[in-house]
This record gives structure tokens, C-alpha cells and sequence, in this order.
């Protein structure tokens, strides 16, 4: 199931050092590892924490994604990100 | 004989050490003169084992492997997470009690996952470090329950758990005297869009619970109410329950309890007490 893809490559994210250091060096890349959907690869790379525990994630896979990967690696930056208007489904 | 002689539940909010001036100094105060009181009383119980138990905040578990509940048995170090202030070393461990606590579940229905060398997270590693370690090298013995990533042990089984770990401990050879830890809680929104919220309702609900003994109360809330009024992160009042039903004849005692919405959490700090003629001897 893609819900558990997609927490196979955010609980690497948050404990593997090789895959973080893949998934700053080209995330689309990292990403082709698991079995996600375009939409799910695409809320990966853009840091769509909300979009991501909107489908089911367990949210300390993103808190911890966000905390290890994202630019600002802030908490203040995670609940901002969690606080918006989802993006909408499909990408683009 | 061997018996449970007490138990504790108190927090293990990472951010008291990460962010530790984000809180009022007064409530920063409250929590550490908590900490060092169930220290205190823990020391007075003069234990020579301490049972703590956690839970996987999804680093130490991964979707590979997710037991529902787990014993270390052998090596215990930790905590795994870098935090201020707390060092990360190896913990005294008991592995003969611990051995006989996984033995005596697997004849009576738990039949145990077992780590046989384990590095625990913040979950044990904060309480061993504030409420254990300053009372020397007391033998820590792990539990984690799965309260923090789905599929999550139903409440009545952390209570069914913690009272197949009394009997364990009732039924070991020797003198050991045993003290809980259920580590934990209370409201609290991990990750989530509500993150900074306290519900002190619920909180005060939940340790009325624990000061009246009321393990059922505990075991009836649903789990989508608890997260509806504490957060996912009180599903963690499985821990209590689990720490509850392995204290004999267990009443609460109210230490402390501070909503600091700047550490994400309602802190509340228990002694859970045996009734003494309850205690085995």
C-alpha cells in the first residue's frame, strides 16, 4: 500500500543518514525508491507536511522530515506548513 | 519476596531541554522542583529495579517492525536522540528479572517482543535521567508500548500487560523491589496542526482518574476521543494505564501539573501508591 510507501521513505528520512544525504542531493531521486504515486513523490519533495498527514501519515514522520531536511529546519516553520490550506490534489 | 513497591507517571517532553527558556520561569521551576520530588520518592522506595515504560516515537521502530509491546532484556544505553543536557551512556540493567518478566508473559499470554540489546529514546531516556540516575545505578528495565504509531495496543492490553508484569515480578526468587514508571502525556498535539495546544479539562479529568485508582475510566476513553481532546500524543495514557495495573492496589498522588503551551504539553507528575497490604512480602 502507497500509505505505507510512503512511511518506508519519510522513516528513512528521519533515521538513515545515506538517505538523507540522497534526498538532499536530488529528491525526486530518492524518492523513485519507493513505490509513491506522482502526487505522493510530489508532496515529498515540496514539504507538504499538511497534504502528507492528510492522506494518513503518522505526523511524527513529518515533523521529523521537516525538522531534519527542510530549509528553515524550524518547528515554528512546521506548524505554519501544517496550518495552511492544503494543495490541491494531483500537483501540477 | 519480590514486589512492585510503587510507580511513578511523569512526562518526557524533549523540549525542556531544547528549548528550555521558552517557558515561563515559573512554570521551567515547577517542572524541574516535579522532577526532583518523584526523584526524591522514588529514592525513598529504595527500589533495586525500575521498570520504565515508553513509548516509540517512530525512530526506534520502523515500518519494517513494530511490536506491540516490547521488553529489553539485555543491554540497555541511551537516550538515542541528542538533546542539551542529557548524555547519552549506558544504563545498570537487571537482565536475570527482566529475562524472568519476558518468561513468566510467554506462559501466561504476552508473549513478549524482546529487544536483547536496546538504545532507548527520550521516552525512558528523560525519566531515567531526572527521576533514576540521581539516585545511583538502580537497574533499569525497558517497555515499550505501541502508543505512538499505528496499529496501537488497545488500553485493556496495557493494563492486562502491566498486571502480567506484578505477577512476574510477585513470582521472582529474591528480594527485589520494584518500582513503574509510566512515561508519558498528557495532552499534547504532536505534529499535528494543533500543535501548542494544552487541554487542561482533559488533563485534570485524566489524573482524577489516576488519583482515584480508576484504571477502568482510563481503559474506557476511546482512542479517537483521547485525540480529539488530548492529542495524539495523550494515546500515550496506555503507558499509564500499563504502570496503574502493575501497582498493587494503586491510588494516585497529585505532585504537579503545568499546561506549558510553549512545550506542547500538559506536564502532570504522579506518585502512584500501593496499598501497603497489598504490597507481596
Amino acid at each position: 500500500m502507497s500509505i505505507y510507501a510512503l512511511e518506508k521513505a519519510l522513516f528513512d528520512l528521519n533515521v538513515d543518514r545515506p538517505s538523507k544525504q540522497r534526498f538532499r542531493d536530488d529528491p525526486v531521486d530518492f524518492c523513485s525508491r519507493y513505490q509513491l504515486s506522482d502526487d505522493e513523490r510530489a508532496r515529498v519533495v515540496a514539504f507538504d507536511v499538511r497534504g502528507l498527514v492528510d492522506l494518513g501519515v503518522n505526523p511524527m514522520l513529518t515533523m521529523g522530515y521537516w525538522l531534519e531536511l527542510e530549509g528553515s529546519r524550524s518547528l515554528g516553520g512546521y506548524i505554519k506548513r501544517m496550518r495552511a490550506a492544503p494543495e490541491p490534489v494531483g500537483g501540477k | 519476596m519480590a514486589s512492585v513497591v510503587g510507580g511513578f507517571l511523569a512526562p518526557h517532553d524533549p523540549l525542556m531541554f531544547s528549548t528550555p527558556d521558552a517557558a515561563p520561569a515559573g512554570q521551567r521551576d515547577a517542572v524541574s522542583a516535579a522532577y526532583a520530588e518523584l526523584g526524591a520518592r522514588l529514592g525513598r522506595l529504595d527500589p533495586t529495579a525500575v521498570v520504565v515504560i515508553g513509548a516509540d516515537h517512530y525512530v526506534l521502530f520502523g515500518p519494517g517492525c513494530l511490536p506491540q509491546y516490547l521488553l529489553g532484556i539485555g543491554d540497555v544505553d541511551g537516550p538515542l536522540e541528542r538533546l542539551p543536557g542529557l548524555e547519552r551512556g549506558p544504563m545498570p540493567t537487571n537482565p536475570r528479572l527482566a529475562e524472568h518478566i519476558m518468561g513468566h508473559g510467554r506462559e501466561h499470554g504476552f508473549d513478549w517482543a524482546v529487544a536483547k540489546s536496546i538504545t532507548v529514546d527520550h521516552s525512558i531516556g528523560i525519566p531515567y535521567a531526572l527521576m533514576v540516575k540521581p539516585n545511583g545505578a538502580i537497574p533499569v528495565i525497558p517497555v515499550y508500548l505501541a502508543a505512538g504509531v499505528e496499529p496501537l495496543v488497545p488500553l485493556s492490553r496495557a493494563a492486562a500487560l502491566g498486571r502480567s508484569i506484578r505477577e512476574a515480578v510477585e513470582s521472582f526468587p529474591g528480594d527485589e523491589r520494584v518500582v513503574v514508571i509510566g512515561s508519558g502525556g498528557i495532552s499534547h498535539w504532536v505534529g499535528l496542526a494543533d500543535m501548542g495546544r494544552v487541554n487542561e479539562d482533559f488533563d485534570r479529568e485524566v489524573i482524577a482518574h489516576v488519583e482515584a485508582g480508576d484504571i477502568d475510566a482510563l481503559c474506557a476513553y476511546g482512542d479517537a476521543d483521547i485525540v480529539e481532546r488530548g492529542g495524539n500524543g495523550a494515546l500515550e495514557l496506555r503507558n499509564f494505564v500499563c504502570a496503574m495495573s502493575a501497582v498493587p492496589a494503586v491510588r494516585g498522588e497529585l505532585v504537579e501539573y503545568q499546561a506549558v503551551p510553549a512545550w506542547i504539553t500538559g506536564l502532570g507528575f504522579l506518585e502512584l501508591v500501593a496499598d501497603g497490604a497489598a504490597v507481596a512480602r
